[in-house]
């Protein structure tokens, strides 16, 4: 019964979310300071947590106002840090 | 009647976090605030510079503050309304509300005494002045616990139609987790934790002032929520709940 | 307000289909959940700049970081919230078993989270770095002891869903508030992700 439950949509966003923290771990760990590796780190962390607030939340199926401001935010949030990674 | 002092009760509420902003900011010029890893002869040297500002600012605090205990009134009261009767959680909040006013109070005196008389000895100064800011950005207890109270109030009323909607019991709990890093402030000279940290002071005094105007404008509703079911049990000749 | 939410015909597994937009918990806790985020905003704008101010210091402080840790840490969460959307899903097909089962794995996962965080905050001290030592260190101790914080309260929701999660058939406002503390369990895990990337790897 709980395998069935499994089969679902949000089993096949956790994989995906394991497979780009493992990648994110492996680019990340060794690069030196001001790096463009960085910037796709910063990427994927965003990336993953859209997809945490999308299908976990499931803001996917909620209200357009409610989708949007996170949108919004994962926007803001990307642009803030790695702006202030780049230039700052 | 009721109603109007009860209104009134809220926007004073409102009024008197304009008058400690200006008290406490543009009067003393105490926020943005000095730095804990200051020396004290820097210490000293600020508060007899700006002796009188601090004087004035604080004194008009220590007159003022207390014009915060209606505010707080009106909100043990719509808790009572909530619980039913003067029962754990109103009076809590009442003896919570006590402390409030001496939040700003208490850390005026130590204020005042601090810029008092400048050629004392510097560490004696610093030591008042460190009183000062403990007492004004790290006592969060009281504050918090009220808040938490009522956030627990608005989510168990369950009568037919509530004082405050729910997302006013979630608001509270966001203030509340965002006022308890101020109580680290003892731990540390510099930094965000410090008592002119960003998450020790910026962030607890913006959400304070977000919260005292949204409370009153809540507060506001509530009264009139209570005006109405009085209206109507007048209207049904029921007997109003004792005080 | 919420509705109620809708028991899918014929079995189908999907939480996708839905006849109409579903606020997931109720319109308040979108305040709070989304107050934290920007707060939690800032907190991190903070350390970037921050790390504009000395960045070989902050690169050579993350090195000295256990990333194996942070990298467990990030999975345990991850596999967390799968649990706890999977359990949210069987309350809602009123099968409270699977959910409560899901509900106990979440916890553990979290009660590994902390065992994980006290580990390393201790390794971390013994080898003398403390909260004082530099600002990479200040604000590693206070970012993650913030969300450690969150992660103590996420712990007590987890139980409160436990014990929602014994009925078989939910009320729209008790179903409102067992999704709206699912989403706060998600927040943790969103806002660990961030730490992780930016303490651990971007720095």
């Amino acid at each position: 019964m709980t395998f069935s439950l499994l089969r679902a949509r949000s089993t096949a966003v956790w994989l995906t979310l394991v497979a780009v923290t493992l990648v994110s771990w492996v680019l990340g760990a060794e690069h030196g300071v001001g790096s463009t590796i960085a910037v796709v780190v910063l990427v994927f962390a965003v990336v993953k947590v859209r997809f945490v607030g999308l299908d976990f939340m499931e803001l996917r199926t909620a209200p357009l106002i409610l989708r949007a401001l996170f949108e919004a935010y994962c926007i803001m949030l990307w642009m803030v840090l790695t702006g202030m990674y780049l230039w700052l | 009647m009721h109603v109007t002092i009860e209104k009134a009760a809220a926007w004073l509420g409102v009024a008197m976090l304009g008058g400690f902003l200006v008290m406490f900011w543009f009067i003393a010029g105490l926020i943005p605030p000095m730095s804990p890893a200051l020396t004290a002869e820097q210490t000293a040297r600020i508060y007899s510079d700006h002796g009188l500002r601090i004087r004035i600012g604080l004194a008009l605090m220590l007159l003022f503050c207390w014009l915060f205990a209606p505010f707080l009134a009106l909100l043990s009261r719509q808790v009572r309304r909530i619980e039913g009767y003067w029962g754990v959680m109103s009076l809590t909040q009442v003896m919570l509300s006590v402390t409030f006013p001496f939040g700003f109070s208490l850390c005026a005196l130590f204020g005042v005494a601090a810029a008092y008389r400048p050629e004392r000895n510097p560490d004696v100064t610093q030591a008042l002045s460190d009183m000062f800011w403990f007492i004004f950005v790290g006592l969060v207890g009281p504050l918090i616990t009220q808040v938490i109270i009522l956030a627990f109030c608005v989510f168990i009323d369950r009568r037919q139609v509530p004082s405050f909607p729910r997302w006013f019991g979630y608001f509270n709990i966001w203030y509340a987790v965002l006022g308890v890093p101020g109580c680290a402030i003892f731990l540390f000279k510099t930094g965000p934790l410090a008592w002119n940290g960003m998450f020790a002071f910026w962030i607890p005094l913006t959400v304070f002032c977000i919260w005292m105007i949204v409370t009153a404008i809540m507060l506001t509703k509530a009264v009139d929520v209570e005006a109405a079911e009085r209206k109507a049990r007048a209207a049904k000749r029921e007997w109003e709940p004792a005080a | 307000m919420s509705q109620t939410s809708l028991r899918p015909a014929g079995g189908d597994q999907s939480s996708v289909t839905r006849p109409a937009p579903h606020v997931p918990g109720e319109p308040g806790v979108w305040i709070f959940l989304f107050g934290d985020m920007v707060v939690f905003g800032v907190f991190f704008a903070t350390f970037m700049y921050q790390r504009a101010q000395a960045p070989e210091l902050f690169d050579a402080s993350r090195h000295t970081l256990n990333i194996a840790i942070g990298l467990t840490n990030t999975l345990v969460l991850l596999t967390s919230s799968l649990l706890v959307v999977t359990a949210v899903r069987a309350i809602r097909l009123s099968q409270p078993g699977a959910a409560q089962l899901m509900l106990a794995g979440a916890l553990v996962c979290g009660l590994i989270f902390i065992g994980f965080k006290a580990v390393e905050y201790t390794a971390k001290v013994r080898a003398g770095h403390i909260p004082t030592e530099n600002n990479f260190y200040l604000y590693f101790f206070i970012l993650t002891g913030l969300h450690l914080f969150h992660v103590l309260i996420g712990v007590g929701v987890l139980i409160l869903l436990m014990t929602q999660a014994r009925r078989r058939n939910l009320s729209a406002t008790r179903m409102a508030v067992v999704e709206g503390g699912g989403c706060f369990w998600h927040l943790v895990d969103l806002l660990w992700i961030v730490l992780f990337a930016l303490l651990y790897l971007v720095s």
